[in-house]
């Protein structure tokens, strides 16, 4: 059997390359190929590190594989094959490269087993986020582009000086290895993992790229942006004192805004945002059951929301928009599309037989203890908030059919069969890993023999959601839940796209104006030093002056004079 | 005669959703309630502490959107996106 040591990250970024020059027919098998490809090199090989190489005295291992980033890595890899079915109805050579160049360096960072290489690695799809979201057809996506440059790049330079200090004790200390938040690299990290995850005051890139990336962009930035936070959490800090709080504030967060938010992409990157905190809270928690319900809650998140967005993606396509408040009778003309964001909201809610519930459950057990019952509570709670939020408001909002006294000169057409299918196909995956977790427990780390369809596990999430649609229902149908507007909400994204740019762009105007009082004040000067030099040579240009001394020569002749004798005398000297 | 236009009216899924709601949310109850587990550690595991947390939570996605709607809208000319930036000039 041929052995390939070759960091199964690699293979999308060169398959990038390809895609750019490849007639539209090739693209998505070359995508896909690329993913299954990768898929093989990381199945292939057994556990443990190679191709370590050292450069300028600092190791560097381009491939470690362990059970941590396995089950990371073969979520984003059947996602990029997904991703590679909904995309191909659309011609856009430079999207395509994008997200494979988004995969592949999330994908590479996964597998490294040094700190430079990830945070070059991380860098790199940092980069490819920015290009997939400059790529998108859809107005503002520039400006959200530069955006997530700016965020992108502040996490960067908190990465690069983390490494360096890190480095400080030693070359060894860039290996993979547990970090100490107490230190000033572990520190930097952190803050820069926060970035990368999502966390409170720096939330706000994920709805703004996802909320102007195209479909498929918007699916592919869900899966291959916060969850190599997750992963590098999960990784650098297990069991961080201080990731339990945030996760726990990433939650509220989420869950608040994903129930007030009127454009549903927003809407669902803020419901990612919420199991993103529960995994990071898990995280925290640190036991293993908790890491090990981390890692999988990771893994069903991915595919939930993916699907999500990719029925989002498919309205989005059609329509135009994806807000609730524009969807009223969406369902008779688009059932298909309506059905499949049923499907994967469930999927969000974490309804059982559906991918997120297997996961979910083992959150709850890993929380299960009197310290962390606040924390067990939020875990129990985000499932029914998100089930009123994702499913219920648009799906009953879609089914609203109204007698209009002009009823619509162009009736909406179904999505594309390709977006219909990538989003079925990753419906597929959630109703398969939630009735079957079974393979999914045996990828954790930890050795998990739980029942997730238990009797005491299943009968208290039906009575969560069904109480929580029961009272929705209700509280729609007496006029007390908001009606569905276009509205759009304020995050703290307003504070530095408003007041801070605008203060930036003042700070800006008055030093150029400083600027350019100094550059008018060197221009007189010079000016006036130029007039008095050309008057002065002009004084000695007067071939008949009455003397030396009245016809102004004097000075410069003296001059003269007094330099050629010192000259004279330093030569003698 | 006057050409008054008729009426909308609405209908939709609610009740579909609602009876499925409640027959899902009664059988999570009876189940709950009949388990011969005395051993909850706290009192959202009791049994029929489910059922609030899910009253709870609905409530709370209810004011939340309220919440949020009055104290973060967006007001002015582009309230309904989020493209207005400090160097926007369209």
């Amino acid at each position: 059997m041929l052995a390939i040591t070759l960091n199964p990250g690699f293979v999308p970024i060169l398959a990038a390359l390809a895609v750019l020059a490849a007639p539209r027919m090739l693209r998505a098998p070359t995508i896909a190929g690329a993913a299954l490809l990768a898929l093989w090199l990381l199945l292939d090989r057994e556990f443990g590190a190679a191709a370590r190489v050292a450069q300028m005295g600092l190791p560097v291992v381009l491939l470690n594989l362990d059970a941590l980033n396995r089950i990371f890595g073969i979520a984003l890899l059947l996602a990029l094959i997904i991703i590679a079915v909904f995309s191909s109805s659309r011609r856009n050579r430079y999207e395509d490269a994008a997200i494979l160049s988004l995969a592949g360096g999330t994908v590479s960072a996964l597998f490294v087993g040094d700190l430079i290489s990830f945070v070059a690695a991380a860098a790199f799809a940092g980069l490819a986020a920015a290009w997939t979201v400059f790529a998108s057809p859809l107005p503002g996506a520039n400006r959200a582009g530069v955006r997530l440059l700016i965020w992108h790049g502040i996490e960067g330079l908190l990465f690069l000086v983390g490494v360096a200090f890190q480095l400080r004790a030693g070359a060894e200390s860039s290996v993979f290895a547990r970090l100490d938040v107490d230190t000033l690299g572990g520190g930097f990290i952190f803050a820069a993992l926060m970035i990368r995850v999502g966390a409170p005051l720096a939330h706000v890139w994920l709805k703004d790229v996802v909320a102007h990336a195209s479909p498929a962009g918007g699916a592919a930035l869900s899966v291959f942006s916060s969850m190599l936070g997750v992963y590098a959490l999960a990784r650098f800090f297990p069991s961080e004192t201080l990731l339990a709080p945030i996760g726990a504030a990433m939650i509220v967060i989420g869950v608040v805004f994903a129930a007030a938010k009127d454009d549903l992409r927003a809407g669902a990157a803020y419901g990612l945002m919420a199991q993103t905190g529960v995994c990071v809270a898990l995280i925290g928690a640190g036991s293993p059951l908790a890491m090990a319900a981390a890692e999988g809650h990771a893994f069903t998140s991915i595919f939930a929301f993916l699907a999500l967005l990719m029925a989002l993606g498919a309205i989005l396509e059609r329509t135009g928009n994806a807000r609730i408040s524009s969807m009223t009778g969406l369902a008779r003309t688009m059932p298909l599309s309506v059905g499949l964001l049923l499907v994967s909201g469930l999927a969000v809610s974490a309804t059982p037989g559906l991918a997120v519930y297997a996961t979910h459950t083992v959150a709850l057990d890993a929380t299960a203890q009197w310290p962390l019952r606040w924390l067990w509570l939020m875990i129990a709670a985000t499932p029914a908030v998100l089930f009123v939020a994702l499913v219920l408001r648009p799906v009953l909002t879609a089914n609203l059919q109204t007698v209009a006294a002009k009823p619509k000169a162009h009736p909406i057409a179904e999505a594309p069969f390709t977006m219909l299918l990538g989003a079925a196909l990753a419906s597929f995956f959630c109703i398969s890993i939630g009735l079957a977790p079974g393979w999914l427990y045996g990828l954790m780390p930890a050795d998990l023999a739980f029942q997730p369809y238990a009797l005491d596990r299943v009968a208290p999430r039906l009575e969560t959601l069904g109480a929580a649609g029961v009272a929705f229902v209700l509280l729609r149908a007496t006029g007390v839940a908001a009606k569905e507007r276009a509205v759009s909400l304020l995050d703290i994204d307003a504070l530095y796209r408003g007041p801070l740019a605008s203060a930036g762009r003042w700070a800006g105007v008055v030093m150029l104006r400083f600027y350019g009082a100094w550059q008018a004040a060197l221009s007189a000067a010079s000016n006036w030093a130029a007039r008095a030099f050309t008057a002065w040579t002009r004084s000695c240009d007067r071939p008949y002056a009455e003397s030396p001394v009245t016809s102004g020569a004097a000075a410069p002749l003296a001059a003269l004079a007094v330099f050629m004798a010192v000259m004279f005398f330093a030569r003698v000297m | 005669m006057t050409r008054t236009p008729p009426p909308t009216r609405a209908k939709g899924v609610s009740g579909l959703v609602f009876l499925f709601c409640a027959t899902a949310g009664g059988l999570g109850l009876a189940f709950d309630l009949t388990r011969n587990d005395l051993s909850s550690w706290w009192l959202g595991a009791e049994p029929g502490a489910a059922a609030v947390i899910g009253l709870g939570a609905a409530t709370l996605a209810v004011l939340a959107g309220h919440a949020l709607r009055f104290l973060l809208r967006r007001r002015g000319r582009n309230e309904t996106t989020e493209e207005r930036d400090a160097g926007h000039h369209a």
